[in-house]
Order: C-alpha cells, then sequence, then structure tokens
C-alpha cells in the first residue's frame, strides 16, 4: 500500500465533506482568524529642538523656538496592556568639553496620557502611557533652564524616544 | 486509506500548531535632536541698580584723616568661555571738581570684600583701575567702600565727579 501524500489527504478530506452534506440542508460555519500581532509606529512634527540664547535674569526658562512638538503613538496591543512612550538623553548637553547637564531640558506634556518631566541621560523617563490598543496624539513643550553659569557655547543633544507595546 | 486520512488529520493539527500567534513586544524608536545657544553675557549692578550715588560727610581733618561712605554693593553676573578672564573696571571722569576748585582723584580711594574683588584700590582718572578680576562664568558680590582723604589744604566746597564702571566678558 503506497502512503498518500498529506496534501491528498487534505483533497480526499475535502471531497468528502462536499459530498456527504446534502444542498437543501446545508449549513456552514466559517471560521474567520486574523492574526493581529503587536505593532508600534512613532512620529513627530519635528525631530528638532532649538533654544535661543536668553539673558537668565528676565527668561529662567527659555522656551523652544519652534514651539511644542506633536507625538503621534500608534500602538496594537493586548487589552490590557500599558503601552508606554519613554525618552533617554544620549549624554548631557554638549559643546565640545562643556557640558549642561540633560536635567536642565524639562517639559509639559498634553493630551490624555502625556505627563510632565525631566530629561535624564541616565533613565528614561515616561513621556505619555496608555492602555490597550489605539492612536495617541499629544504634545510636548520643552524649556532650557537657563543660568549664569552656563559657559558660552552652542550645546546639542540627541533624545531617543522609545514606544514599548507589550 | 485509514492511514492517508490520519495523515492528513495529523497534517492539519500541525497547521494549527504553525498557524498559534506569538505575540512578541514591539518597540518602535525616534530621535529629537536639541540644540541651545548660549552667548556670552555681562551684567553689572551697584546697589541693585545700574547707577548709584555716594557721598562724604564734612569732617575735621585732625580727627578723620579720612572719610568713609557707606559700602556699594557690587553685582557682577558674567557668562563667557570657559578660560574667560572676567574684569571690572573703574575709571573716573575728572578730579572731584567744585567750580575752579578740584581735589585730586588720588584722593578717592577704596577697599573691597569679595572673591575676585581686589582688596585696594586708588581712584584714577586716566587709566581703568581693576575691581574685580576673575575667570570662567558666573556671579560674583562683593562690597566697595570709598573713602576720601581729608585735608586742610581743601578749599570749601561741594565736590563731585563720575566714576564709570566697566564689565567685560569675552
Amino acid at each position: 500500500m503506497s502512503v498518500a501524500s498529506p496534501l491528498s489527504s487534505w483533497l480526499f478530506l475535502i471531497a468528502s465533506l462536499a459530498i456527504a452534506a446534502p444542498a437543501a440542508a446545508q449549513t456552514a460555519t466559517s471560521t474567520f482568524s486574523a492574526n493581529l500581532g503587536g505593532i508600534a509606529k512613532l512620529s513627530f512634527s519635528s525631530n528638532a529642538l532649538s533654544f535661543p540664547d536668553a539673558d537668565p535674569d528676565t527668561v529662567p526658562l527659555i522656551a523652544a523656538a519652534g514651539g511644542a512638538i506633536t507625538i503621534t503613538a500608534k500602538a496594537r496591543a493586548s487589552l490590557a496592556a500599558t503601552v508606554t512612550l519613554t525618552v533617554l538623553a544620549a549624554d548631557d548637553l554638549r559643546s565640545g568639553v562643556d557640558t549642561i547637564p540633560a536635567s536642565a531640558l524639562t517639559w509639559t506634556g498634553s493630551g490624555a496620557g502625556f505627563t510632565n518631566g525631566t530629561v535624564s541621560r541616565a533613565t528614561p523617563q515616561v513621556v505619555a502611557s496608555w492602555t490597550g490598543s489605539g492612536i495617541r496624539t499629544g504634545t510636548q513643550t520643552y524649556r532650557f533652564q537657563n543660568s549664569w553659569s552656563y559657559r558660552t557655547g552652542t550645546y546639542s543633544v540627541s533624545l531617543l524616544y522609545t514606544l514599548v507595546s507589550p | 486509506m485509514k492511514k492517508a486520512v490520519w495523515s492528513g488529520i495529523i497534517a492539519a493539527a500541525g497547521v494549527l500548531a504553525l498557524s498559534t500567534s506569538v505575540y512578541a513586544q514591539q518597540t518602535a524608536n525616534g530621535t529629537v535632536n536639541v540644540t541651545a545657544n548660549v552667548n556670552a553675557k555681562a551684567k553689572l549692578t551697584i546697589n541693585g541698580a545700574s547707577a548709584a550715588s555716594i557721598s562724604f560727610a564734612d569732617a575735621d581733618p585732625d580727627v578723620s584723616a579720612t572719610v568713609a561712605a557707606s559700602p556699594l554693593s557690587i553685582a557682577v553676573k558674567a557668562r563667557t568661555t570657559g578660560n574667560g578672564a572676567v574684569t571690572l573696571t573703574v575709571k573716573a571722569s575728572q578730579a572731584l571738581t567744585s567750580g575752579t576748585d578740584t581735589i585730586a582723584i588720588n584722593a578717592l580711594k577704596w577697599s573691597s570684600t569679595g572673591t575676585n574683588f581686589a582688596l585696594t584700590g586708588t581712584s584714577s582718572s586716566t587709566a581703568e583701575v581693576s575691581v574685580l578680576s576673575a575667570t570662567g562664568s558666573g556671579n560674583h558680590t562683593g562690597t566697595q567702600t570709598y573713602a576720601l582723604d581729608n585735608s586742610w589744604a581743601y578749599a570749601t566746597g561741594t565736590y563731585t565727579t563720575t566714576l564709570t564702571y566697566t564689565l567685560t566678558a569675552p
């Protein structure tokens, strides 16, 4: 006896089911299955923040020249899963060998799930968190702590955002 | 034939097993680049303002060889490079003058307190005289107390001059 291949077995099974059911009393159950895996997307209205020079006495907190950044986070997660957006500075603000602590950058958040915070180069700080799937939009308004003690220069740092959808 | 059916069922089970969803944590990343401009600045206040005045009371030269004025509170704020030299100097516009009478400006001396402040100095109308010398950005506060040499030789009058302070932070 020859051994039938799995494909021929499937064809036989489908053919048998089709022949066995009388047309007039036929009921059919169709099970639809869609595999929706987790997915996360993150976008910003701008990928650059610039703080102008200012007198520390009159402007102790400098607002970014471009205003607030609008963040759009798209996440697909399980029903009760917590979706989290964090930010971490790659370094302190740096101008050559001169530095300003990353904590000189603070922000206020607006939009559901968005929080206020202070940038850290050591620990990711929560920008926003939500429960379950969805598209969330909010803003982050950054401010730069001004000081007479800073050395002159053009300081820069990269802020790394991570959206996690478990 | 029976074996073929079982093979089909096993194959179907295999397909179902393979199609079972495996949910892994998903992440998305983004970067925002930050630039902050910090320019050189200098700010000077004397007694909390940009201008102040001092006055010396009349006194008997035998009793008071010098007459002191109330101390001036000097606040310096400077933002500069790491090794930038912050200097505060003072220069008199002219000798102490009352009409046509004068008292030499070097009769006006001072003593100071505060880190980086010159301890003492003598006024000049021809050269800048150092009051403060510091390095780098930051705040500096101190006091400067002027004293006028008293003398029987002075003609009576109300003598005035203007002292101009210059703060430099490169």
